[in-house]
């Protein structure tokens, strides 16, 4: 993974140099399988304005994504809520069931959270809360969600 | 095996309440209610009729509803009813998920379990235990 900046190389009047474009993504070497051989990027997996630092690691919320995307049970909504305690950040995820997960068995819930916190610290490196909430409690939105609430001190 | 309705919600302030009300709304009258909590999620099991009308009034209204098919034993209301209910579940390898009961007349108590597998109830009946029909309880 890496960021994508911009040279021109031929415009004479307005010249570009290092533009940043603040996408993250990475470079894909091999062929493409349409038979062109020239060094290709990837799809944008992020931008670099959208990574949080969380206790000094760095966090992209597309990697949360990624992981909540692997657990079927869990509906694609969530929330990331970023609160100071004591000294530290404490990190809170906020995901729903889909809806037919049998929600009548407690200790099937806590299996889930457990499975899925267990899998957000190996993928993060860092220790998250997961918070299975009801379905209306995180917001709908049309176009470009709001995933982060950072309620941390000194941050807004 | 007789109908459930089971709501799940977050354990905050007004939730079971404003759970209730929407239940109420829809003039449906409740019977029996158990509530499972933990830090920070609760589940409401709820026994009103008719389950599959109060199941949609609350999806409707944005809950995390579901109707779960559970099984309902009649023991005498006696001293030991339950226990031995449960011996014999335990004897024949039943995993009770969770459990409650209530008293609906003098001489009888509804236990309600919820059994791993598809053969618990065919088991119980085997057992001689008096299992409730979903029309004995619910109108509809």
């Amino acid at each position: 993974m890496g960021r994508v900046g911009h040279h021109h190389a031929h415009a004479r009047v307005l010249s570009l140099i290092r533009y940043r474009t603040r996408d993250i993504t990475r470079i894909i070497s091999e062929p493409c399988s349409c038979g062109r051989t020239h060094r290709r990027i990837d799809k944008l997996r992020g931008r670099t304005d959208d990574m949080l630092i969380i206790r000094g690691v760095n966090v992209f919320p597309s990697q949360i994504e990624q992981v909540i995307t692997e657990f079927p049970e869990i509906a694609t909504q969530y929330q990331i809520i970023l609160t100071t305690q004591g000294p530290l950040d404490r990190v809170e995820i906020q995901v729903e069931t889909q809806p037919d997960f049998p929600i009548d068995e407690i200790r099937k819930i806590e299996s889930l959270k457990k499975r899925l916190s267990a899998e957000l610290k190996s993928n993060l490196q860092i220790a998250v809360d997961v918070k299975i909430v009801e379905p209306k409690t995180i917001a709908r939105s049309e176009g470009k969600a709001k995933r982060v609430i950072d309620l941390r001190e000194g941050k807004n | 095996m007789i109908s459930q309705l089971t709501v799940f919600l977050q354990n905050e302030k007004g939730r079971l309440a404003s759970a209730c009300r929407a239940i109420a709304d829809a003039d449906i009258n409740m019977h029996a209610l158990f509530l499972a909590d933990t830090q920070d999620f609760g589940v409401a099991r709820i026994f009103c009729d008719p389950p599959d009308k109060a199941c949609e009034c609350l999806s409707e209204a944005g809950y995390r509803a579901t109707v779960t098919p559970v099984i309902a034993v009649r023991v005498p209301n006696v001293p030991g009813g339950l226990a031995t209910l449960l011996e014999y579940c335990d004897e024949n390898d039943m995993n009770v998920e969770y459990g409650y009961c209530f008293s609906v007349a003098d001489d009888h108590a509804i236990d309600v379990l919820k059994i791993e597998g598809a053969d618990a109830e065919a088991k119980l009946v085997a057992g001689g235990f008096d299992i409730v029909e979903s029309k004995e309880i619910y109108e509809g």
